[in-house]
């Protein structure tokens, strides 16, 4: 095979003269680029208060990558909590400054600024978004069009949490799942669930809703019933749940009859949740960040494949005492992180 | 027929030449020092970057074995310690659920019996995506996995997230060492990602992984890792796949790398597991030490390239320059400027040229003025001779002229004088008769004048006889024949009858001469005649002499008569020309000369020397050998 040959000397040579001569004449272009290096343009849209922490950790990320904020790259960073029209808005306005790169998170304004460049050359990167049953890209290694990012494993997560639940919860036969009403991912994570559940026995009770108001009337309705109608409550990756107004409502109540409450690390007053699975935020935004550098030095974002997000386990070992939930050795063993 | 014409070639300067081949010269030898410099400089580079690759190569697979060690410690621990085969259900799964808590790359842990029965499954998925895993665990892979302590196998791609996956068994032994099944754990090999992408290879460089079939595993760029990109292409990795299995090579190559960038590439093979570990740094940074001292020789030789322009041109010039003086002087020489001199002082061979030649143009320009002045000579000359030739010319036609107006003189002078003699003796002979037969009737004064008339005819009829025999000297030709002096003389003086009170001596015996006899006899009668007529001593003496003087004979005749003063000495030559009162003379001034004409026409000189009171001496000379030359210039005459 012709390319196993050893290059010879003579060709070594001849290619070391050629890199030497680009090196000597290209040296003096490449300084004069750097003296006008461009400065990139971010358009970064939160939509979730939940993980609003991701921008400055995404910053501080580029900034170990070299991109300096108001030196080589400005940023324009938007933070919304579920509101489609002023998310489109603020996704448009990112395609009419022509910004390099639109980062979005999570599902939501990811498929929003997926939908506003359509037609535009702007590339997107989304984190934290569920690519499953959401049309965010074709696949993993086929992105199948200017977007690529940081995905987030939703039915997987669903069902592990869904496990976990029942490992805390192993009687349980009725959970109930509340979630903001329409949010896009909750139907492809729940097509996975209630098979799972099926399996085993277990029941959900489904409860979408708009708001934390809406929660507490559905609720304050099945206290005032004999049977509250489930016996462990399951949070799975959506935003209502993450909002601490929500969560606090949902959480008094689990408190108040003792039944586990669990899915997603939080904590809003003595309320706490039992346990968490989740992406690890600062390592997703780490990925995400490394993405970016890829899509600005000019990588097609077509042609980077979609990573995936490594979960994150915590134990809430007091709030199971505080609850009366039994936590196994196992799953203590398994637990990334456990807060006593 | 077709003439090839010659094409001559431009004019070139000397130090052109030499400066293109100084600048040849120093060129090849710039080039040649410099090509030899970059050569082994090369070579040494390799080999430094050869085994700094090997260390860095080395090196990373060290952290990647380390990687894998680290999790096979693991399982062993895990299947040593608690023998976990015949641990309860529960000590099982808490045993793999441990396991899992402990190692964040493993995904999944299993436990299978001896007998290839699952004993216990931990993963770290939901049950919707963990089964990829089990559909992996084969008879196949059982057997491999029990005949060793350890077993690692080929990746598989997680078909979710697309990250690369390997199955690791321990098997599990009980205190006594037998079989009692095998402990699986799949691991995530995106955990040894961040360990891969931060091994550091210089500045620029990079290390990846790749198993046997040349997939990537690890790298830096995880989303190349995710598209499960194969590598094989690459010339590195190709010879990893190809079964070139060294740990380390004799020499970094010169290759393209995975970031299609030229790299110096060098890749160790892990063993166990079946990959290999590649490591590139681009050959700008390998060879930056060659690259600077590639730009430096470059920069050197640029500048002793310039510096052997400089030089050149300077030494060509320096060296020519005399050479064009040459050239120049030469040039000047050929416009005839003669007085050149070049101004060398060197003490080489150019001055010992330049030297030469200065005296070149000096003899040249002496030799060329000789030549002008032998050629303005021979101009002259020529002028001359043409002017003499011309003057001959008219001279030979003067002569000619000459010559016939003088034979038409004599001519006429001979004719006139025979002419005017015949009506003279008439006249003669009347005024004798008239004398002789009138005398008595004539009174005194009568006959004295008829007297003078006798007289002066007589004396008219003695010029016209000196005329004639004046005429006829040169018309009339004498036969040379050898005649004795002392006999002629003897005889002259018979003729002449000297007066007793004059005494002629010969000094010595004269000689025999070849001349006309009348001729010769005239000379010394006039010359006696003249020296007895003129004596007034009574003892007079006249001497009669010659002296040999080699080709002619001198001749004089002396005497001790009145003298001659000098101014008179030409004149007595001339014709008719007497000193005194004619009518008291005897003479008609005719004698000198006849004597002069003869001797001239023997190509002789008559001179006089003479003093008032003491006497006269005439010499005359006649050639020894003139007699056929003579006889040709009577005739011309």
């Amino acid at each position: 095979m012709n390319s196993n040959k050893k290059i010879s000397f003579g060709w070594q040579i001849l290619v070391l003269t050629l890199l030497v001569t680009g090196y000597v004449f290209l040296g003096g272009c490449g300084k004069k680029t750097q003296k006008t290096q461009k400065v990139y343009r971010v358009g970064i849209l939160c939509g979730l208060d939940y993980i609003g922490s991701i921008p400055d950790i995404f910053k501080l990320e580029m900034a170990e990558l070299g991109y300096i904020e108001g030196e080589n790259i400005v940023y324009d960073v938007h933070r919304t909590n579920f509101e489609p029209v002023k998310e489109k808005q603020i996704l448009q306005r990112f395609v009419e400054d022509k910004v390099d790169l639109i980062f979005t998170f999570p599902t939501e304004v990811s498929m929003a600024a997926k939908a506003a460049t359509q037609g535009t050359d702007i590339p997107v990167m989304f984190a934290i978004a569920n690519i499953e049953g959401t049309g965010l890209v074709k696949s993993v290694r086929d992105t199948g069009g200017n977007i690529t990012g940081v995905r987030y494993p939703g039915p997987d997560l669903a069902i592990k949490r869904f496990e976990v639940m029942r490992e805390l919860a192993p009687e349980a036969k009725v959970m109930w799942v509340p979630f903001q009403r329409g949010y896009p991912i909750v139907s492809s994570q729940m097509e996975v669930l209630h098979p799972a559940a099926e399996a085993v026995g277990v029941t959900l009770i489904e409860f979408p809703a708009d708001n934390a108001a809406e929660v507490q009337a559905e609720l304050n309705a099945r206290d005032k019933l004999d049977d509250i109608g489930f016996d462990v409550i399951l949070f799975i990756p959506e935003p209502l749940s993450c909002t601490d107004d929500a969560f606090e409502v949902i959480a008094r109540f689990a408190y108040e009859h003792k039944i586990p409450v669990g899915g997603i690390t939080m904590q809003v007053g003595d309320y706490k949740s039992l346990f968490g699975i989740d992406v690890d935020d600062p390592k997703t935004v780490k990925q995400a960040a490394k993405l970016a550098e890829k899509i600005l030095k000019g990588t097609p974002a077509s042609t980077i494949p979609v990573i995936s997000s490594e979960s994150y386990f915590e134990i809430n070992y007091r709030a199971a005492q505080e609850l009366g939930v039994e936590v196994s050795r196992g799953l203590l063993s398994r637990a990334d992180k456990i807060i006593r | 027929m077709i003439f090839k014409t010659k094409k001559t070639k431009p004019f070139r300067s000397l130090w052109v030449t030499l400066a293109i081949a100084f600048l040849a010269l120093s060129a090849l030898v710039l080039l040649i020092s410099s090509s030899l410099n970059m050569y082994f400089s090369f070579q040494t580079q390799q080999k430094l970057i050869t085994n700094e690759q090997k260390f860095i190569a080395q090196n990373a697979a060290d952290t990647v074995q380390s990687f894998i060690q680290e999790k096979f410690s693991t399982l062993k621990a895990a299947a040593h310690l608690s023998n976990p085969v015949e641990t309860n259900q529960e000590g099982q799964n808490l045993i793999l659920e441990k396991l899992l808590g402990l190692e964040p790359a493993f995904r999944q842990a299993i436990l299978l019996n001896a007998k290839e029965e699952r004993l216990a499954k931990v993963s770290r998925l939901s049950s919707l995506v963990s089964g990829q895993l089990t559909e992996r665990i084969s008879s196949s892979l059982f057997s491999q996995a029990s005949q060793v302590q350890t077993y690692i196998g080929s990746v598989y791609i997680d078909e979710i997230t697309s990250e690369p996956l390997v199955i690791m068994a321990a098997s599990v032994t009980d205190i006594f060492g037998d079989f009692k099944g095998i402990l699986l754990a799949e691991v995530n090999l995106k955990f040894m990602w961040d360990l891969v992408g931060n091994i550091k290879v210089g500045n620029k460089g990079l290390a990846y992984v790749v198993d046997e079939r040349g997939n990537l595993l690890a790298a830096g760029d995880i989303s190349r890792v995710l598209r499960g990109e194969n590598l094989a292409h690459l010339k590195e990795v190709n010879e990893f796949v190809m079964g070139d299995t060294l740990t380390h090579k004799d020499s970094a190559e010169i290759v393209k790398g995975i970031q299609g960038n030229y790299v110096v590439a060098n890749h160790v093979h892990l063993g166990t597991p079946d990959w290999a570990v590649i490591v590139e740094l681009p050959v700008l940074e390998a060879y930056e030490t060659v690259i600077t001292t590639l730009i430096v020789s470059g920069l050197i030789l640029l500048l002793s390239f310039a510096l052997a322009i400089i030089f050149g041109i300077y030494l060509s010039k320096r060296i020519t320059k005399p050479i064009t003086s040459l050239k120049d002087a030469a040039a000047r020489i050929g416009e005839g400027k003669l007085d050149i001199q070049i101004e060398i002082k060197k003490k080489d061979e150019i001055g010992v040229l330049a030297a030469a030649f200065n005296q070149m143009a000096h003899d040249l320009q002496r030799t060329t003025t000789s030549v002008d002045n032998l050629n303005w000579e021979i101009n002259e000359r020529k002028k001359a001779e043409k002017s003499l030739e011309k003057l001959n010319k008219d001279l030979k036609s003067t002569v000619a002229l000459l010559t016939q107006s003088n034979r038409q003189l004599q001519e006429f002078t001979y004719l006139a004088a025979h002419d005017l003699k015949t009506p003279l003796r008439g006249i003669s002979t009347i005024a004798q008769w008239l004398v002789d037969d009138y005398q008595e009737k004539f009174d005194d004064e009568g006959r004295q004048q008829i007297n003078l008339l006798v007289k002066r005819v007589t004396r008219i009829s003695e010029l016209i006889n000196a005329i004639l025999q004046y005429s006829t000297i040169a018309r009339n030709r004498h036969k040379e024949c050898p005649v004795d002096l002392n006999t002629l003389v003897e005889t002259v003086l018979i003729g002449i009858e000297p007066p007793p009170n004059i005494e002629i001596t010969f000094n010595k015996e004269l000689p025999v001469v070849i001349c006309g006899e009348k001729h010769i006899q005239q000379v010394f009668y006039h010359l006696l005649t003249n020296a007895i007529k003129f004596m007034d001593r009574p003892d007079g003496h006249i001497t009669i002499d010659y002296t040999d003087k080699g080709d002619l004979w001198e001749f004089s005749v002396s005497d001790n008569g009145p003298g001659i003063a000098p101014q008179h000495f030409e004149r007595i030559f001339q014709l008719f020309q007497i000193l005194g009162d004619r009518d008291q003379s005897e003479g008609i001034g005719m004698g000198l000369t006849l004597v002069r004409k003869i001797v001239e026409m023997y190509s002789g000189k008559i001179e006089i020397k003479s003093n008032i009171g003491e006497g006269s001496t005439f010499f005359f000379t006649l050639p020894k050998q003139e007699m056929v030359e003579h006889q040709t210039l009577v005739e011309s005459r």
